[in-house]
């Protein structure tokens, strides 16, 4: 498999005050097209800032971020809006979505500045919610929120996932089912997969995972991946 | 984007309560902006029109007589365009046994005059007959004379009666301010007539003469000088009067009418889009705050920095079109209500509401302009706030003692809830500046509502309360021996007689000269004195001059001076006079002195030219009828009623428009900025109730906190409103009233209760708020 996305040598630091507060050192990372890559890390490890890197919200203070030819750390902010948006699928821990429109309209956000948009009502069938796109996200569980929130990255036809926390906001059962969901998208999609996670349960779901220690990725391991269904969460 | 509209829209109307006030603020200013500006529109292309097309005279001169034949002479000085010669004499108008004094001035024959042509309402010129005439449209409406109607007047000592055959107005008389009325005109005592040239000149035994003349120049900028050579031209026959079109009475109240509404039309909207424009800021400011994480969500997905900041701009802008067509309307309606008041009062042929399409549209860019300054604080939040940093939560807020935490035994003393208000208010002096400003203008504007009328009401009272005290002015054709008036003594029920002379005199002292009406009073005068600005009554002493602060002013003089007086009347002999005493008098530009003093300048007995009675007698008009020498009658506390309800009625409309405005404003901006303030502190709200404390303990933080503030601009607010006051009122400021700044205590009091209740009633939406609120997901949210 190529890679779709390369992180060479990114490190990305805060100024708080006085102190610069490192939060990625001297990253490398391939993302290689059709994986589900699983970043694996406690709070503060710097998952958060990695997936940032990835999906163009941020630039790394050193090192490059590749998207084909692209570095994205030195594109323009333009340049970084149709990456993210042409490119990128976000799914948030939080699920993100806008409180005062309904699941439908959640989509359609994406499905309206998109290049090759899905219908919102194909993307929300993919995730099991075609009866349910006129409720707004109050009148839905936090499972069907975040399944919304799926729809809503998959809408734009995106070459990538990323998915922050995508459970840690669910139950275990919800989360499962998220997971297994995430995986169908990217077996019978073939979408490339990033998801962020601190339960090592939950890695095991990815073809690859990538360990994150205090800003660095200290260890890269491919794995067999399981199915969600077969997760003890 | 049709997503984010519908987000937008269902935005807007969650919070429709609250954003419903700040449309009505900003409505309120675009309303006032346009509707004020059509309103002066309208009025100043009336009053442009009337002029021209009746050709208002540039100048206008009185002497007591010159033979027709001179005015080819006077024709022939340099810059007079036109001179045409007119006939004005005083007369008597016997009207359902009241006697009114008015005046009548000739027009040629057959043909509308060279200059102050009539604008006819009703009837045709003179047929030809003999005792025909031409009322004013004024006149004939109050007393509802028309074609046909017969009036008995009394002219050069002579009655007659008079057949009306045309009703007109003049754009001389567009406002008619007649002695004894006050300063709102009572059209229906005001007689002006206008008969045919040659038979004036038969009536007023002026055969081959005239005693005025109207005249245009070619060049205005040497109008002054043109008249001074027209009067030493003049000089033999006596002249009266030499008057320019802009010293004219009812040209000054018009254009200071005018001038008054044009700073109304900028003052009003100014502070109601400013307050508009603050309190969106907050307003939008919070919004963006509260969707922080929305911004770094839709950012997250693909939307440029622009296109969310356009769509947050697109709120502001939301609540500015609703406000300026909500404005559009309101302005309509009160350039509708103004114009038909104005109408009440100023004689405008076309006076009427138009349509002004570019004042519209101007109205609507301003109101969209102060929604874009309101909304750009917000805007460039959203605009530079990074994808990634958005999707973290806030940096909790900076927080560090104030500096009254410094005074440790005062602090030490204060409940748990001021403290917390006190560190609120300081640590967001930006929001506590704007609701501050927000009260302290609805405060300003409602000082000025209630104290322009009370301006207002203070000099009619003034005239008819203050200074007078008769119950009858008796007005006559001519001076008289003040001996030859002991008759009226001898009548029925007359308790106090007493004389006055006015005499128009031209005061000089240095280079500076004015023209001035001077009044000669009885030493012992009880039924009228002038008043100095404490309220004291100033009497003149048997020699010098008492002079208005306003003649004063003009000629630079100051008590000690002395001053040159040339009366127009008698012998003319100029004399230095000693200024005895200023006064700071509302009305009129006068001076006034001992009678006798003043008779001796004219060089006559002691005389008087009217008649002031205190009387208990009825019908007393009637026994004046048999006398040829009275030119007419003003029962005072009759014209006083009048006034009053003129006032009341026209005074009624403005004010209640204007408190209402200023009420408002205060609703709108404070409830606006106490829900930012509850929004933004909900966590806290939860908080407590989850401590116990209820609801009405809650709220009373923000409540307190609301009163502080608004207190603060209440107390602002006072001072500005007294500012306002005297700016509008200084704007009206004529040769022949001023109207007196009061600021009355009563009036600082309602205002400020008034305001108090309208913050009460904000603080009742609030405590709804805090009871409404679901506290537990207050305390779950993530911001």
């Amino acid at each position: 498999m190529k890679p779709l996305l390369r992180l060479l040598g990114a490190s990305k630091s805060y100024r708080m005050g006085e102190i610069e507060v490192p939060a990625l050192r001297q990253a490398s990372l391939d993302v290689l097209e059709g994986e589900f890559l699983v970043i694996l890390g406690q709070s503060g490890s710097g998952k958060s800032t990695l997936l940032n890197l990835l999906g163009g919200m941020d630039r790394p203070t050193a090192g490059q971020v590749l998207f084909g030819e692209q570095d994205l750390a030195r594109a323009s902010d333009r340049a970084l809006t149709l990456y993210r948006r042409h490119q990128i699928g976000f799914v948030f821990q939080f699920f993100n979505l806008v409180p005062t429109l309904t699941a439908r309209e959640n989509v359609e956000v994406v499905v309206e500045i998109a290049r090759q948009p899905m219908k919102a009502s194909e993307a929300l069938a993919l995730v099991g919610l075609e009866q349910r796109g006129h409720h707004f996200p109050s009148q839905l569980s936090g499972g069907q929120q975040q399944r919304v929130a799926i729809a809503r990255a998959l809408a734009g036809n995106p070459s990538l996932l990323l998915c922050d926390e995508p459970t840690g906001n669910l139950d275990s059962e919800t989360s499962r089912q998220i997971l297994s969901l995430l995986q169908d998208v990217n077996q019978r999609l073939g979408k490339t997969v990033v998801m962020i996670t601190h339960s090592l349960e939950s890695a095991r779901i990815g073809h690859r995972v990538a360990e994150l220690r205090d800003g660095s990725i200290t260890a890269l391991r491919t794995q067999q991946p399981v199915s969600a269904e077969e997760l003890n969460l | 984007m049709r997503t984010l509209w519908r987000k937008l829209g269902r935005e807007l109307w969650m919070r429709k309560g609250s954003l419903l006030a700040l449309v009505a603020i900003a409505a309120v200013g675009e309303g006032c902006l346009t509707g004020l500006a059509c309103t002066y529109l309208d009025m100043d292309l009336a009053r442009e029109r009337f002029y021209r097309e009746c050709r208002l005279a540039h100048f206008n001169l009185e002497f007591k007589r010159a033979p027709l034949g001179f005015l080819e002479e006077l024709r022939r000085i340099p810059n007079v365009a036109q001179l045409e010669p007119r006939i004005s004499l005083p007369l008597r108008v016997e009207f359902k046994g009241d006697l009114l004094s008015g005046t009548v001035h000739s027009l040629p024959a057959d043909h509308q005059p060279l200059n102050d042509a009539l604008s006819l309402t009703r009837g045709s010129w003179f047929s030809g007959g003999p005792g025909q005439t031409i009322i004013n449209e004024a006149f004939g409406r109050a007393n509802d004379l028309n074609p046909g109607s017969r009036l008995a007047v009394l002219l050069q000592g002579q009655e007659r009666k008079l057949t009306v055959v045309g009703r007109a107005r003049s754009p001389e008389y567009v406002y008619v301010i007649s002695p004894g009325s006050g300063v709102v005109p009572d059209p229906g005592r005001t007689p002006v007539l206008y008969m045919p040239f040659p038979e004036l000149q038969e009536l007023g035994d002026l055969e081959g003469a005239c005693n005025q003349v109207l005249g245009t120049v070619a060049d205005r900028s040497q109008l002054h000088n043109t008249l001074r050579l027209l009067q030493e031209r003049l000089q033999p026959y006596g002249v009266l009067q030499a008057t320019v079109d802009s010293e004219e009475a009812s040209v000054q109240v018009l254009a200071g009418e005018l001038q008054g509404l044009k700073i109304s039309s900028t003052v009003l909207p100014g502070i109601c889009l400013a307050v508009a424009a603050l309190v969106l800021n907050v307003v939008m400011g919070r919004m963006v705050a509260q969707q922080r994480v929305v911004i770094g969500t839709l950012r997250a997905l693909g939307y440029s920095a622009w296109q969310v900041a356009r769509h947050y701009l697109s709120i502001g802008l939301c609540i500015g079109s609703a406000g300026a067509l909500a404005g559009l309307m309101l302005g309509i309606w009160l350039q509708r209500t103004m114009v038909a008041l104005y109408a009440q009062f100023y004689e405008l042929p076309s006076i009427r509401a138009g349509s002004y399409p570019q004042v519209l549209a101007g109205g609507v860019l301003v109101c969209l302009f102060f929604a874009c300054l309101g909304s750009w604080g917000g805007v460039r939040s959203a605009l530079r706030l990074e994808p990634a940093e958005s999707m973290r939560p806030a940096p909790p807020e900076l927080g560090g003692a104030i500096w009254l935490e410094g005074w440790g035994w005062l602090w030490s003393r204060m409940s748990f809830a001021t403290k917390m208000v006190l560190r609120s208010l300081m640590r967001n002096p930006f929001r506590c500046l704007v609701t501050a400003f927000g009260s302290a203008m609805a405060t300003a504007l409602m000082v000025e509502a209630f104290c322009l009328g009370d301006s207002i009401k203070f000099l009619n009272d003034y005239e008819f309360r203050r200074t007078s005290h008769q119950d009858l002015t008796i007005l006559l054709r001519e001076p008289r021996d003040w001996a030859s008036l002991g008759e009226l003594r001898g009548l029925a029920g007359v308790e106090v007689v007493e004389g006055q002379l006015n005499v128009p005199c031209d005061l000089s002292f240095g280079p500076r000269t004015r023209r001035v009406s001077l009044t000669g009073l009885v030493p012992d005068a009880r039924l009228y004195l002038p008043l100095d600005q404490r309220g004291y009554p100033v009497r003149p002493q048997a020699q010098g001059l008492v002079l208005s602060a306003r003649a004063a002013s003009v000629l630079q003089a100051r008590v000690g001076d002395l001053v040159r007086v040339k009366p127009l009347v008698g012998e003319r002999r100029e004399n230095d006079c000693l200024v005895t005493q200023i006064v700071d008098t509302y009305l009129g530009m006068g001076a006034y002195c001992d009678l006798a003093y003043l008779s001796r300048l004219i060089g006559e007995d002691r005389s008087a030219s009217s008649v002031l009675l205190r009387s208990s007698a009825q019908h007393l008009g009637v026994q004046m009828v048999p006398r040829p020498w009275v030119l007419g009658l003003n029962w005072r506390l009759t014209s006083y009623a009048k006034m009053r309800a003129t006032l009341d009625q026209s005074l009624g409309t403005s004010l209640g428009i204007l408190s209402t405005f200023a009420a408002l404003l205060s609703f709108g901006s404070v409830l606006n900025l106490a829900l930012v303030s509850l929004s933004e502190r909900s966590r806290e709200v939860g908080t407590f109730r989850v401590l116990g404390l209820n609801p009405e303990e809650v709220a009373g933080i923000f409540v307190m906190e609301s009163y502080l503030l608004n207190g603060l601009g209440i107390v602002a607010g006072l001072p500005l409103g007294a500012v306002l006051v005297k700016s509008i009122t200084a704007s009206y400021d004529t040769d022949f009233f001023r109207f007196p700044t009061l600021v009355p205590f009563h009036r600082i009091l309602l205002s400020v209760g008034l305001m108090l209740f309208f913050i009460s009633l904000a603080q009742l939406v609030v405590l709804r708020m805090v009871g409404r609120l679901n506290w537990l997901d207050a305390l779950k949210v993530r911001e």
